[in-house]
Order: C-alpha cells, then structure tokens, then sequence
C-alpha cells in the first residue's frame, strides 16, 4: 500500500502543472469564409478566418492561409496575424490554374503538431479565364456525378436579420442594408463578414457545413499545444557547405540592412538549429543571416543557412496513369468573359496599404550599444574622400589600419588605454568582417559613426573588443557589396492589408467605365451586438439578376451563424 | 499469487501513467529563446575596500522583470548597494554581468533562509529619471520604501597598511509614497503626522500604544498598514 501511495506521488511530480487542465470543457472554433465560392483565375479571393474561443480571447496568433490543388499541392499562400481569434485577408488566383477545385486552409506553426494540422479548410471552385479546364480521369466520373446537385437553399436565421428598403434594384443603384441581432437570440455579439455575390442556380455551390472542415478544440488542448504564439517563425538549420555537417553551439545574427538596428540572435542547438521570431513585419523582408563563434565572436566561414519552409508544402502527387476522358466544362455561375472585360479595364477594386515595417526589435534598438562612447557626423566636419581619412581625422581611438587588401581596426579604450583588435563593426545595421569594404566610403556617403569602446553584453553575447557602427546617408552598401559570411534570405511576412475602394456612383466620375464586379460588396470586419446593429452600403453594377447578400460569422460561444438575402437589379 | 499480480498490474500502470506523463512534458518544452539581458562586464572594484557593498553580503536567486515586460527567472543575483546596481551570473559567458539599470522594472530576491524581498525602480513609474533602487515593504494606499545605500568611509594615510582604499558603510532609509509623490519617513512623529492631518489622533494613539520606532522596520511596516487602513 506504501509503494502505491509513492507511485501516485512521484506521479504528481511529474506530471506538468498547466491551469489549462481540469474543468476547462470550453473549446476553440476555427472557421474560413470567403467572398465567393467560384471564382476566375487572376481574380482575388478574399476570406476571413475565426479561431474564437468562449472562455477567454485567443491571444495574438501567427496563422498560415495557402491555397492547394484537390491533391493538396502547394499553389500560394500568405501569412496573417490573429488578433482575438479573428483575422481577414485574400490571396491572388493565379491564371495557371486549370479549371476545377481548389482548397484554401489555414494553420498555425503549433497547430502542425496536431494529428489534424488544418484549423479550417473550405473548397473554392477556380475557372480558368483562358479555357484551361481540368481533365476528368476515369476515376472521377463517380465524383463528378455526385456533383452535379448541389443547389443549397437560402439560409436563415430567426435571431439575425439582413434588411433592405426594398428587393430590386436598378444598375448601379445605391443599396443600403441594416445587419440586426434580435433581443431573443441566445448570442450578444456576433463576429462576421459580409458579401454580395451573383446567385445563380447554377453555380455549383459547396454548402458551409459539408465542404468547410472546420475544427473545434478543447481550450486545455488548445492552451497545451501553445496554439497561440504570435510572430513568425524562422528556423533553419546551420551547416558546413562542403561537408553539410551540422554545426552546433554557434550564434546566428540575424539582420536588415535599414537606417535603424533591427537585430536578434540565436544560439544553435545540437542539431544545429536556429530560430528566430519576427512580428510585426509585412511583405518581403531582406534579412542578412551570419554566423560567429559564440565565445570570441570570430566569424564563420563557409557555412550555409538551410531555412524551413513555414508553409506544408506537400510533395507534388502525379495522377497515376489514368485514363483522360474528357476536360470538365467551365460551369460556374458567373460571366467568364465579364470577369475578362474587368481585367482587361484594370478596374482593380483594391488598393495596398502601406504599413510601417519596423516596430520590432526596439529592444536592440534602444540597449544594443548601451552608452556609446562617441556619435560622429562626419559630414560636420570637413569633407574626406574615404574612410582611412575620416578614421584618421575624425575620429577619437578608432584607427583603420592597412595590410594589402586587408583592413582592420582598432579602438583605443579611451579609460585604460587598452588597444583592442576587431571590434565588431555593423554597416547600416549588418555585420561586416571585410572591414576593407568601407574604405572607400568618405563623408559624403556616411551619415553617422557610433562607437562604443567598453565590452558590451547583449544577452550570451560578449562583444569583448567594442562595437562600431556606420550609418550610410543612402542605406546602398549593402547593394554595391556581398560578404562571403552574409546570407541574404528574403522572408515573407505578414500580408500588408488591403482595402477596397468600390465604385461611387453618387459621383460622375467612373460613369464610362463598364463594372461587372463579382462581387458587389465584401467586408470581413462585420461586429454586430445586441442593440447595435450594423449597416453597410454599396452600389450594384452593371450586371442584372439576382444577388445574395450573405452574412457569415462566429459568435461569441464559438457557433457559426449565417444568415442571408435575395436582392434583384434590373 | 494475488499480491503479486496485485503489484505487477500497479506496477504497469504506473509506468503507463509515469509515460503519459512525461509525453506531456515533451509537448510542453518551450522553444529555445535567447535572453536579452544588457550589461557591461562587473569589474571587482569592491576588491580594493574593507567590507561589501552587496546587500547582506551574499547572492540570491531570484528573477527579473524588464520594461518590455519578460521577466527572467532563476537568475544568481546580487545588489550592489554602492553602485545601486544588479549584476547577475551569466552561465553562458561564465561571468558577473552589471545589469543595464534602466532595462529594470522590478527585481524579487529569495535569500537562503526562503526570505524574499521586493526591488523596485522608479516606484511612481513616471520615468521621471529617478533611477534608484527601493525595497517595497508594504503597498496600500500609502506604500512604505526602503532604500539602502552603502557609501565609502576613505582611509587615512596612516591605515593604508593593508593596500585599501577604505571601508564601506551602509545607510537606510525609508520613504513612503502618498498622493502619487514620495516623501522620506521624518524623523519625528510630529512631522510624521504633518503628512496626515486628518488621522493625527489615530496615528498619535497607534504609536503610543505600540511603542512604534519610526527608525524600525516592522514598526514601521505596521505603522503604514495602519495608516492605510485608516485613509
């Protein structure tokens, strides 16, 4: 009986204490929705993702969005940040795509560990503008049959309601509608999107609840799996390029060549793995990768940076050797060649908006140096022709010293005269080993010299002989010069936002343009709560037939709710 | 037979469970992260003078919060009180680290006898520049700081025999926080009072019948939990 009872309790030691377990039975629901079910190629699809959890907010998450092929081959995708479990975005269809169905997904870096890594995942139909249409294996017929009937009825909901004035419209005719929680409904808030797209019996529709493949997990597992790490991760593995030997116990410094410092650092475990995690950075980011010996922060020579791919890109599975029995016809709703008069006006409705970039790393920014000893303007002075001369001139206990094509430097400590070799020299916020490179660089091109001749610490890192830094008036050096021990790696973030600018026909302006949008309206960003009813207006176009004004969300307890209306232009 | 199949099944169980157990852990393991703790190397000064400038002369474990708001745990720590800094053992580099003073919010020690002090900076978190370190005794309406500053006695000529520079010596005082201003606890009960006006009878009667010394520690503590109680 004694040996149970220290059995349960070397147990318990073990066992890891996380507030996540216990009565916790709350869970997480992930959902995608999009503007449209069918789409052109060249067209963009727009959708918006939910991770809502009823508990207690999802933090800020890293989410991936990629698009792929019925054989889930990788096509695109895109990077978002999650905040409070909701996040929008859109992705271009490439015009490559033959006709047929595609997949868009989402997942997270830790949700890849689940048995399921796909958070939600919904098909989308894809036409190909150019008549690139899909062949029909033999395989498939019993699928395509299947098909061929799925019309959906209109979806309603007697606690939330899509109101208009009235039902038809004339062309470009303002509607306004009003978007309402009724007092009964056993939701207070409601987290949404709105579209207004052509509805046509025809298109061949993929209801919510069957083609969406949505997750729901429990908030312990949830909180257990760390589902919710923000930034962007880039991990990578450090190697010897002639032997591909993996290197251990090294530093990787990561940095951007920018008019501010933007630095982080990474020891490599025993697999020879770094990681990094970035937030806050949108598009394509330029970063500069390094490698040091941690200790005297020697530099390495002839190593390679292998980067893990952040997205699941499944290996290309070829069709076996089926037989081709015909190409699947373009039967989706809307006008092909209307969608082609669009693109060929180049009435793009959407616009890129610029966001700052750099509102990271503030912590290098701010304690890198600690108190520099001097801050130089050498265009202050007078005007030399090359570094030699500014270091020799200008410059207090920084000498530049030349043996044939080699450069080095020194700092003088000023307090105790120790000469130190090698300090570590950053050039517009990039390490540089060949310090030979900046000779020829004089006043004209330098805007501001930092040094700092005391040792400093930045977290395990001893930078022993003092750290100097160049800022350049152009931020060009690092275009005009490489250094054998920089690898350039361009590193996609966070998809800037977009917004929409649909047409406003209040005003005369766009009054010969012709306007066969697809969709008439989309806004992912659709909060509705009891007693504050939302509204939103647009304009019909060109087009006439019957709309469908869909409103699709996810409340507050995590359950989706749609909701949806006719409208009519003639 | 019984007692032993009895013993055998537990046993399993138990290396079933004890397997769960430690799968969860792995799940759990954090990814690597790399510490941003800033500094300049910790030169030995103290070498060159009789006594310590460290509080209680000896090191902690404790952790450290900064102003991006991480907070760095199981950290060997200690406080020089002369320079009213914080270095702390850097395993990595194997060396004492003098902690940029301005990346710290707040600093928790643990001695070795499970005694834990409280350290913070800039106690009305104004950035007003007031860079010194307080130990936080009690917080309430009135919160009661203590400071302890450690200076150094120069040595005469005549007593340079054993190669120092001098001694060091340790001073405390204490301050409270009221109205979100600072003030040092006054020497006397009248000028204590003075800052209450309205609780001059309580205050008089509480540190009559306690016997409170304003130059005491708990007395003091005691003193302000009152006063807070009062307000």
């Amino acid at each position: 009986m004694n040996k149970a009872i220290i059995y349960i309790v070397i147990l318990f030691l073990f066992l890891p204490v996380s507030k996540a377990l216990g009565s916790n039975t709350a869970y997480v629901s992930f959902c995608i929705n999009t503007d449209r079910n069918c789409y052109v190629s060249g067209d963009i699809a727009f959708f918006k993702l939910y991770g809502l959890i009823k508990s207690n907010p999802v933090k800020e998450q890293t989410v991936y969005v990629d698009l792929v092929s019925r054989q889930n081959d990788f096509i695109s995708g895109v990077i978002l940040k999650m905040r409070n479990g909701l996040a929008s975005g859109y992705i271009e269809i490439p015009d490559s795509l033959i006709t047929g169905k595609y997949k868009l997904r989402f997942y997270s870096d830790q949700s890849k560990n689940l048995e399921s890594p796909f958070l939600s995942q919904k098909t989308i139909y894809v036409s190909n503008r150019f008549g690139k249409n899909e062949p029909i294996y033999k395989n498939d017929l019993q699928e395509s049959e299947n098909e061929t009937d799925s019309t959906q009825p209109l979806m309603e909901n007697e606690f939330c309601k899509i109101s208009t004035l009235k039902d038809t419209f004339r062309c470009r005719e303002k509607v306004s509608v009003g978007i309402d929680i009724s007092d009964k409904a056993a939701f207070d808030t409601l987290w949404s999107s709105i579209t207004v797209k052509p509805y046509n019996k025809n298109e061949i529709r993929f209801a919510s609840d069957s083609d969406n493949e949505n997750q729901k997990i429990t908030a312990a597992e949830f909180q257990k799996q760390n589902l919710s790490k923000p930034g962007i991760t880039l991990r990578g593995q450090l190697v010897y390029k002639s032997t591909s030997n993996i290197v251990k116990n090294a530093v990787v410094f990561l940095s951007f060549n920018d008019s501010v410092f933007r630095f982080q650092y990474s020891m490599t475990d025993n697999n020879g793995e770094f990681c990094f995690h970035l937030n806050h950075y949108t598009g394509i980011q330029k970063v500069y990768l390094s490698a040091f010996i941690p200790y005297n922060l020697q530099p390495l020579l002839n190593v390679q940076f292998n980067i893990y791919p952040n997205f699941i890109k499944s290996v290309n599975q070829q069709k076996p050797n089926d037989e081709i029995v015909t190409y699947r016809a373009s039967v989706d709703t809307f006008n092909v060649e209307k969608a082609i008069i669009t693109k060929a006006f180049q009435s793009r409705l959407t616009n890129h908006l610029n966001l700052p970039e750099r509102d990271s790393n503030l912590w290098a920014q701010k304690y890198f140096l600690g108190d520099k000893t001097h801050v130089t303007y050498p265009a202050e002075y007078v005007n030399l022709p090359d570094f030699v001369s500014i270091a020799k001139e200008i410059l207090p206990f920084v000498r530049y010293r030349k043996n044939g094509s080699k450069g080095k430097l020194f700092i003088n400590d000023g307090e105790s005269d120790i000469v130190r070799e090698n300090p570590m020299l950053f050039v517009d916020g990039v390490p540089l080993t060949e310090v030979e490179l900046i000779e020829n660089r004089g006043t004209d091109k330098i805007r501001e010299i930092d040094v700092r001749w005391r040792p400093r610490v930045f977290g395990d890192l001893l930078f022993q002989n003092g750290i100097i830094m160049i800022w350049s008036n152009h931020p060009d050096f690092w275009d005009l010069n490489t250094s054998k021990y920089i690898s350039v790696y361009n590193l996609e973030c966070y998809q800037p936002k977009m917004v929409q600018q649909y047409p406003d026909y209040s005003k005369a302006s766009q009054h010969n343009l012709p306007d066969f949008r697809q969709t008439l309206y989309w806004n992912a960003d659709i909060k509705v709560a009891k007693g504050q009813p939302a509204s939103i207006d647009f304009y019909t176009s060109d087009e006439v037939g019957t709309f469908e004004i869909v409103l699709k969300g996810m409340d507050e307890n995590g359950e989706p709710v749609t909701v949806s209306k006719l409208i009519k232009v003639e | 037979m019984m007692t032993y199949l009895y013993k055998k099944i537990q046993f399993l169980l138990f290396a079933l469970l004890l397997s769960f157990a430690a799968l969860a852990q792995i799940n759990c393991t954090e990814e690597y992260h790399n510490q941003q703790l800033t500094g300049d190397v910790y030169d030995p000064y103290f070498n060159d003078y009789n006594g310590s400038p460290f509080f209680l002369n000896t090191t902690f474990i404790g952790s450290v919060k900064l102003s991006s708001g991480e907070i760095y745990k199981d950290l060997k720590l200690s406080y020089d009180l002369y320079k009213d800094d914080f270095v702390y053992f850097n395993e990595a580099l194997h060396g004492w680290i003098l902690i940029d003073k301005d990346i710290i919010t707040e600093v928790s020690l643990v001695d070795d006898k499970n005694r834990h002090y409280k350290i913070i900076r800039d106690p009305l978190k104004q950035a007003t520049g007031n860079d010194q370190f307080y130990f936080e005794l009690f917080t309430g309406k009135v919160t009661l700081l203590m400071r302890k500053e450690v200076h150094i006695n120069p040595a005469l000529d005549n007593s340079l025999t054993d190669n120092k520079m001098g001694s060091f010596f340790e001073k405390t005082n204490y301050y409270f926080i009221y109205n979100n201003e600072i003030f040092m606890v006054p020497a006397t009960k009248k000028k204590l009072i003075a800052y209450f006006p309205e609780l001059k009878k309580d205050i008089k009667k509480y540190m009559a019948v306690n016997k409170i010394h304003l130059k005491d520690k708990d007395h003091l503590k005691a003193l302000f939990e009152k006063i807070s109680s009062l307000l």
